[in-house]
């Protein structure tokens, strides 16, 4: 008797015991660096701090600087920025760029010979990705139905969120800006699929085209106004300048030419207030922040916003240690990697301020292209201020990365008018060419008859070369995969004019490709 | 002689009451004689041997005696003297394999009774060489197990492998239990090596279970094996003291073969020669010949002294104390580790042994000083014309390579000694791992009994990483002082009951047993790492890091065992456990863990009772089911969080206000996998427990096939912008270990003064990815590892199919003199360009065979014993030799600086680097030798009555391989940057009073 009313006893203490421990399986993170989903937008900062890192999605590679935490695994996290990645599947297969690394990926690119495993066209299509799902989760919280039942009804709160929601579709559409131009056909998502379960269809340019259009024409005039207190923000500028790159384009995109609303949109462009710099070489400064010429940046800053991708990237890559680059553009790193081709640096009247080459103890000829002294170093971008200081970190730039500036514009109305587009003259084209010129000190151009589409590819060049154009327009102009050679394109110095036009478009990742079954491959891949 | 003996016999009750005699036969359990057999008298120093005959006589026996008959590999058998004058006593053959009692989840039990798979291995001092660590004592002695440690570092850490490794992302090291406290695996911060809280000289045995009928009842730890380890306990009798100690001389055995000062000038004239660069590249050499690798390394003396007292208070309280110090010094300059060991044990047995109460406490304290194994490669790259000093250096007197503009070149080069001398990391741990265990025996039930484990394991630890500003290394960076600290709380508390009762029934025994189990892990820590010269906007020395964490995880489990056995013969096992963790939702959270066991002790059949060869032979089929939760993912990963950025360095702008930016700090949406939950390896075990010719050859063989299903891939694709990371762990895929297990131990000698016994274990484990993905008939494969240097590519590769964790590289083809053709690969899709789709899964790094061998020699007081262990098919990756193989001008002269070149990378005559060429996945099959011990132990020393041993051993003093890098035994395989293991003198001391 005894012993089974001990037993008893001792049993309903541990069943108690037990009842109670199993509930601590309940756990909860315990810092406050992590919580939980509702938690979250609870708190009325993470409203902009969610929105600061879709902006950062194109300049950061992860939580913290300069690589810690990262967003996407890669082991080289600066290659896993958009920048970066983006920067050198546009350069770097064209008559711009030749780098001396063989670093897994960049000789498929350097040749013209990638094929779907390529590790940057991978980097980047997840980099572009993962921002859209950024984009897609901030448009599910943020509706009003969502922050009114979760007590967040403050009108100031409310009317900021909205504002932020505009910006966010504006970002979500630059984003599948930059898919329609490297992928073509792309899986496609909104707010509207939920996350983690169903695969996405695939969508194709036409499908793209009009959807941008929409949902830019949607949103424009209720985005931040166009001052330097909304440095770093999407604005109507930059809603114009997408549609117009879309508009420019639409002949390789849809097959039917637009460049009449490409003049539409240009003009409220160069309404908008910007100016040219007067000093080329501000632009691409320590201190660009200043300039009224760029019109969307990717902001970086020595202190704050540090990465090894981004304009980091493009000044130590560029820089040898022979150049002395801590003292004399204010990055004291040199990798040693890209330089100017001859089919770029020849492009250049002498005394054009544009030409910002480092020539000494190079040659300008690329025969040996694991060799970085040959070719000309690209003095471009430099962490200097316009004072000549240094900017605030000597390992990491201040210089911001201007995506969109007026200089595009009044090279794109050029070219619209040159193909033909309504409302636009040829003369204000003239005009706008040669106010590029002048600042550049280049001869200026006396007759209409000089502006010609080849000549306008050739100044793109001179204008925009290192900016992450080329790309787009040798496609555009027709001259990528036919009809032009440059060193190393298809893998040898002297070039092949002629190559498969599959390259004119990036294949989707293998990787990709065996999870999400809904996807084809491009075509030739 | 013997007429009269018998005479003596006989009147000797007349004699019982003043001095008589006893005496008596000694047999063995099939009557034949026992020569040399000891007889003793308990408290008495008489004592009398046996003859050829067995037979012995004790003469004076005082009334009321116990009389002790023993003889080394049988049973001792005390029997009280009643006054007889005879006693015939028959003795049962005894050795490890047999009766022993054995520690298995959750209570003992005999070996004999055992039906799982496990190995023991006893601490045994006099084998023991330099084994500063726990796991260097369990090397190449358990069959099976494959214990490899990073390298010579005194804080090294081992990976321990039992039976290949069943995950993928998860953890495959298995669960360590001291005293019935499990550890952590995660280990503590600031030591290498999270066994080195336990001193080695403190352990009694290692229990290793390997089969799932052995490791189920550990449920969801299990997977992976299980090591109980059981510590020394007091001992009832007079106190003991013992000291052991040591010194031990360590030194470098080889270096990698790079080209010496005047084989670099030579190589770089000529290379340059004619070159538009040549004077600028040829006035950078040097006048030195520097031997870098000398440089770096050191002869160092290390140094272990032990003490404890063994005894028992007032004859109730059995305890155990014990203190140890150890100071290793690396070879690697700089490097050390200096630890203080203590320990209680108090096993009092109360209320006339009804309730048994243990307490285990034991204390470490550890400091450690990291160097950093940068400075290894750095040493084989660094040019050899170079000195190591240099007076008008500002970077430490260091030679450093500098620019046109004397400025210090960032991609250059480190010097070797400057990352090992102006940098100090170090670390100080306290460590307290503790338990009390009572278990209580129903007085009025003895059937019943209960126990309960409650432990603790706490630990503090805090360091720092200090780099002088003017370190090459860090001078442009500013230097580097950053503080950490961490605090680790875990803790367990277990209960049981357990039922055990013998039938009549076809003389059953029948136990039942249940409990349950609480266990919680908890970590804090943070660090702040800063600048020493660069300076944020503020003026204050500008912030690298600053971080704090604090998480933790429960796992709540029930669990059972019911052990039925019928006439000795039959005996079946079954257990079963419930396990939940925290670490998953709700809906996936339980996991039931059965399994089953069979045995069939065929030796105490009646037709196996005549065959005299056989002492013991044992049959057991097992079946069982076990869990994984030590996945890498964190202890959230199935819960949507937000996380903040971390420091000034991840903001973005958000406009101006005032002419001042606004930077705001970043928030981002984790991913994760709600449906996450449980890996289960599933087990079937066959094995043959045998002993032989009178105990003198015995051991184990086993077969098992292991399968493990919902393997936790850490990398599953997601669909891209479908969730917020490319990967998330998930689920998917499943991998198969099959292999076969033989050990034996064999006495080879006894006789006279001599002994010699030799053991051997081998093992053939056999490694397959059955599934990857959730998609049917695709084969993916999953790329990862890095060949390191500049701009490596993935190495490895997990494909359906294959092994996991083989190399993908391309293959190599060779021209008529067996040279390998630069950029030569067999273009296996014909496409006429070799790409990514041309390479292809080439040998892993995981041995197929892995065996160890023991032998021990005795004569008299001397004793000598050798032990090793080896591997066969493992290949490591020769990182070193392929990125050192460019010979192309602007490789050799990139930057401003030079760079050294291995011999292989002449042999090879590259010219740009070759990395993924299978001509560097080379061969690593290997046999170390271990130790040597030669030792003598003695009865007085210098005329005291102290018992001892005197001993010296020589540890890694040679490796049979055929591998052509440093050292074959890497683990992972890739070979870089690689910690040298020393070869160690040893002599020691060990004294008992």
């Amino acid at each position: 008797m005894k012993s089974t009313a001990y037993q008893w006893i001792l049993s309903c203490i541990s069943l108690w015991a037990c009842v109670s421990c199993v509930n601590d399986l309940d756990t909860v993170p315990l810092t406050n660096n992590e919580i939980t989903t509702e938690n979250a937008w609870q708190l009325p900062e993470t409203y902009a701090s969610f929105l600061a890192k879709i902006y950062a999605g194109f300049a950061l590679s992860g939580n913290e600087g300069p690589s810690g935490m990262p967003d996407i695994v890669a082991g080289d996290q600066g290659e896993a920025t958009f920048l970066r990645s983006y920067w050198t599947l546009q350069e770097i297969p064209t008559d711009e760029a030749a780098i001396a690394w063989a670093d897994d990926g960049l000789n498929g690119l350097q040749f013209t010979q990638w094929n779907s495993s390529n590790r940057f066209v991978e980097l980047n299509y997840n980099r572009i990705l993962l921002n859209i799902a950024y984009c897609n989760e901030y448009l599910r919280q943020t509706t009003e139905e969502q922050m009114d039942t979760r007590g967040m009804t403050d009108s100031d709160l409310q009317n900021q969120v909205a504002t932020y929601r505009n910006e966010v579709r504006v970002l979500r559409a630059l984003n599948y800006y930059f898919l329609i131009d490297l992928y073509a056909n792309v899986p496609f998502l909104t707010e509207a699929n939920r996350v983690g379960t169903e695969l996405p269809e695939q969508k194709d340019r036409a499908f793209l085209f009009s959807w941008l259009e929409s949902e830019l024409k949607a949103v424009e005039g209720q985005l931040p106004s166009t001052n330097h207190n909304n440095y770093g923000k999407v604005n109507d500028a930059t809603a114009w300048m997408i549609l117009a790159k879309l508009y420019l384009n639409a002949e390789v995109y849809t097959g039917q030419a637009h460049y009449t609303e490409c003049l539409t949109y240009l003009h409220k462009i160069l309404q908008a207030g910007y100016h040219l710099e007067e000093n080329y070489s501000y632009l691409f400064g320590a201190d660009n922040d200043l300039s009224n010429e760029i019109i969307y940046p990717i902001v970086f800053d020595g202190k704050r916003a540090t990465t090894y991708g981004g304009t980091t990237f493009l000044m130590a890559a560029a820089f040898g240690s022979d150049m002395n680059p801590g003292t004399n553009f204010g990055l004291a790193q040199s990798w040693s990697g890209t330089r100017a081709k001859e089919s770029l640096s020849s492009l250049f009247d002498d005394g054009d301020k544009r030409a910002l080459f480092w020539t000494d103890k190079r040659t300008q000829e690329t025969t040996d292209l694991r060799n970085y002294n040959q070719g000309w170093a690209v003095i471009k971008f430099t962490n200097l201020q316009r004072n000549g200081n240094p900017g605030s970190d000597n390992l990491f730039a201040d210089t911001d990365f201007p995506l969109f500036r007026l200089a595009d514009a009044y090279l794109m109305y050029a070219e619209a008018v040159l193909r033909g587009g309504q409302g636009g003259t040829l003369d204000q084209a003239l005009e706008l060419v040669n106010a590029l010129r002048k600042r550049a000190n280049a001869s200026l151009l006396t007759t209409s008859s000089q502006l010609t589409l080849s000549f306008l590819l050739d100044e793109r060049a001179r204008e925009l070369y290192w900016e992450g154009h080329r790309r787009t327009d040798l496609i555009r102009f027709g001259r990528f995969t036919k009809n032009y050679s440059w060193p190393w394109k298809n893998g040898i110095y002297a070039g092949t004019a002629n190559i498969d036009d599959k390259y004119n478009l990036f294949p989707l990742p293998a990787s990709e490709l065996s999870v999400n079954t809904n996807l084809k491959q491009n075509q030739g891949f | 002689m013997r007429v009269f003996i018998y005479f003596f016999l006989l009147i000797s009750p007349l004699l019982a009451f003043s001095q008589s005699t006893l005496s008596g036969y000694i047999t063995k359990a099939d009557g034949s004689p026992i020569e040399g057999a000891t007889v003793t008298i308990r408290g008495s120093s008489i004592s009398s041997q046996t003859d050829a005959n067995g037979q012995y006589m004790l003469n004076p026996v005082p009334a009321n005696a116990t009389i002790i008959f023993s003889f080394i590999g049988y049973t001792k058998q005390e029997l009280m003297y009643q006054g007889q004058s005879t006693m015939n006593v028959t003795l049962q053959a005894s050795t490890e394999a047999l009766d022993e009692v054995v520690v298995i989840g959750y209570g003992q039990v005999k070996r004999s009774d055992a039906t799982g798979a496990l190995s023991t291995v006893k601490a045994d001092a006099s084998t023991r060489g330099f084994a500063p660590n726990a796991q260097d004592m369990l090397t190449g002695k358990a069959a099976g197990v494959r214990i490899t440690n990073a390298g010579g570092s005194p804080s090294a850490g081992a990976t321990i492998r039992i039976r290949g490794g069943s995950s993928l992302s998860a953890s495959n090291d298995p669960l360590i239990i001291i005293d019935g406290l499990p550890l952590d695996n995660t280990g503590i911060g600031g030591v290498g090596n999270f066994l080195s809280a336990i001193n080695p000289t403190d352990i009694e045995t290692f229990t290793i279970l390997k089969d799932a009928s052995a490791t189920a009842i550990y449920g969801s730890r299990a997977s992976n094996g299980v090591i109980l380890i059981t510590t020394k306990r007091g001992n009832t009798g007079r106190i003991q003291l013992s000291y052991d100690g040591n010194l031990s001389l360590s030194t470098r055995k080889n270096e990698v073969d790079v080209l010496n000062g005047d084989a670099f000038r030579t190589l770089v004239s000529t290379t340059f020669a004619g070159a538009s660069n040549e004077t600028e590249v040829v006035g950078k050499l040097g006048t030195a010949n520097t031997d870098w690798q000398e440089e770096i390394f050191r002869q160092t003396i290390n140094t272990e002294h032990n003490l404890s007292a063994l005894g028992s208070f007032k004859n109730t309280l059995p305890y155990r104390l014990s203190f140890g110090y150890t100071d290793v010094n690396g070879i690697l300059k700089t490097s050390n580790m200096d630890r203080l060991t203590s320990g209680i044990s108090l096993t009092p047995s109360l209320f006339d042994d009804h309730l048994q109460v243990s307490v285990h406490a034991k204390g470490m304290y550890i400091t450690n000083r990291f160097a950093n194994q940068g400075a290894i490669g750095s040493a084989v790259a660094m040019d050899p014309t170079q000195p190591v000093y240099d007076e008008d250096s500002p970077y430490g007197g260091f030679f450093s390579w500098t620019g046109q503009d004397g400025a210090l070149l960032g991609v250059a080069t480190k010097n070797p000694v400057s990352l090992l001398e102006m940098a100090n990391d170090r670390s100080k741990v306290y460590n307290f791992i503790g338990n009390t265990q009572l278990d209580y025996r129903l007085h009025f039930l003895p059937e019943i009994r209960f126990n309960l484990n409650v432990g603790l394991d706490y630990s503090k630890s805090k360091g720092g990483k200090y780099i002088d500003p003017f370190a090459p290394s860090d001078y442009l960076n500013g230097g580097f002082d950053g503080h950490w600290e961490q605090e680790r709380r875990n803790s367990i508390l277990e209960f049981y009951t357990q039922y055990a009762k013998d039938f009549d029934f076809l003389n059953s025994h029948f136990d039942i047993m249940g409990g349950y189990s609480w266990q919680h892990y908890w970590t804090a820590g943070n660090n702040a790492d800063y600048r020493i010269t660069k300076l944020d906007t503020e003026g204050n020395p500008e912030v690298v890091s600053i971080n704090n964490y604090e998480n933790e995880y429960y796992l709540v489990s029930f669990f059972g065992r019911l052990n039925y056995s019928i006439d000795n013969r039959y005996l079946f096992t079954f257990t079963l456990r419930d396990d939940g963790s925290s670490r998953f939702h709700r809906d996936n959270r339980w996991g039931l863990f059965p399994s089953a066991a069979f045995a069939w002790r065929a030796k105490n059949e009646q037709f196996f009772q005549d065959v005299k060869v056989v002492t013991d032979l044992k049959l057991r089929l097992g079946w069982g089911v076990t869990g994984q939760q030590d996945i890498n993912q964190g202890n959230y990963p199935y819960m949507g969080r937000y996380q903040n950025s971390v420091g000034e360095q991840a903001s973005y702008i958000r406009g101006y206000a005032n002419g001042m930016p606004l930077w705001g700090y970043l928030m981002r949406p984790t991913s994760y996998n709600p449906a996450l939950k449980w890996e289960s390896t599933t087990t079937y075990n066959a094995g043959i427990d045998y002993a032989l010719f009178d105990n003198r050859l015995s051991g184990t063989l086993d077969i098992y096939h292991r399968k493990t299903k919902d393997l936790i891939n850490a990398e599953t694709r997601t669909a891209a912008g479908t969730n917020f990371s490319e990967f998330v762990a998930a689920n998917i895929g499943s991998l198969e270990n099959t292999g076969i297990e033989f050990s034996t131990n064999v006495e080879i000698l006894r006789k006279n003064d001599w002994k010699l016994t030799i053991g051997g274990n081998v093992a053939y484990n056999k490694n397959k990815i059955v599934q990857l993905s959730n998609l049917d008939g695709e084969t993916p494969i999953r790329r990862y590892g890095n060949t390191g240097g500049d701009g490596g590519f993935s190495l490895l590769v997990h494909s359906v199919g294959n092994p996991a964790g083989m190399y993908y590289v391309y293959e190599q083809i060779y021209d008529a003199s067996g040279k390998p053709i630069e950029g030569l690969y067999i273009d296996r899709n014909n496409d006429g360009a070799i790409t990514e789709d041309d390479l292809r899964p080439y040998k892993q790094f995981a041995p197929d065979w892995t065996g160890g061998l023991q032998a021990q020699l005795a004569w008299k007081k001397w004793d000598l014993s050798i032990s090793g262990h080896g591997s066969l098919g493992n290949y490591n990756y020769n990182a070193i030799a392929s990125n050192s193989a460019e010979l192309d001008r602007a490789r050799i002269y990139a930057n401003e600086f030079l760079a050294n070149r291995t011999q292989s990378a002449l042999e090879t005559g590259f010219q740009l680097k070759q990395v993924l060429s299978d001509y560097y996945v080379q061969n690593a099959s290997f046999f170390r030798i271990d130790n040597i011990v030669l030792g003598r132990s003695f009865e007085k020393l210098c005329n005291i009555p102290l018992k001892g041993r005197i001993y010296g051993a020589v540890q890694n003093s040679w490796v049979f391989t055929a591998y052509k890098g440093l050292d074959p035994e890497v683990e992972g395989g890739i070979d870089r940057d690689f910690y040298p293991r020393p070869l160690t003198v040893m002599l020691g001391l060990n004294v008992n009073f």
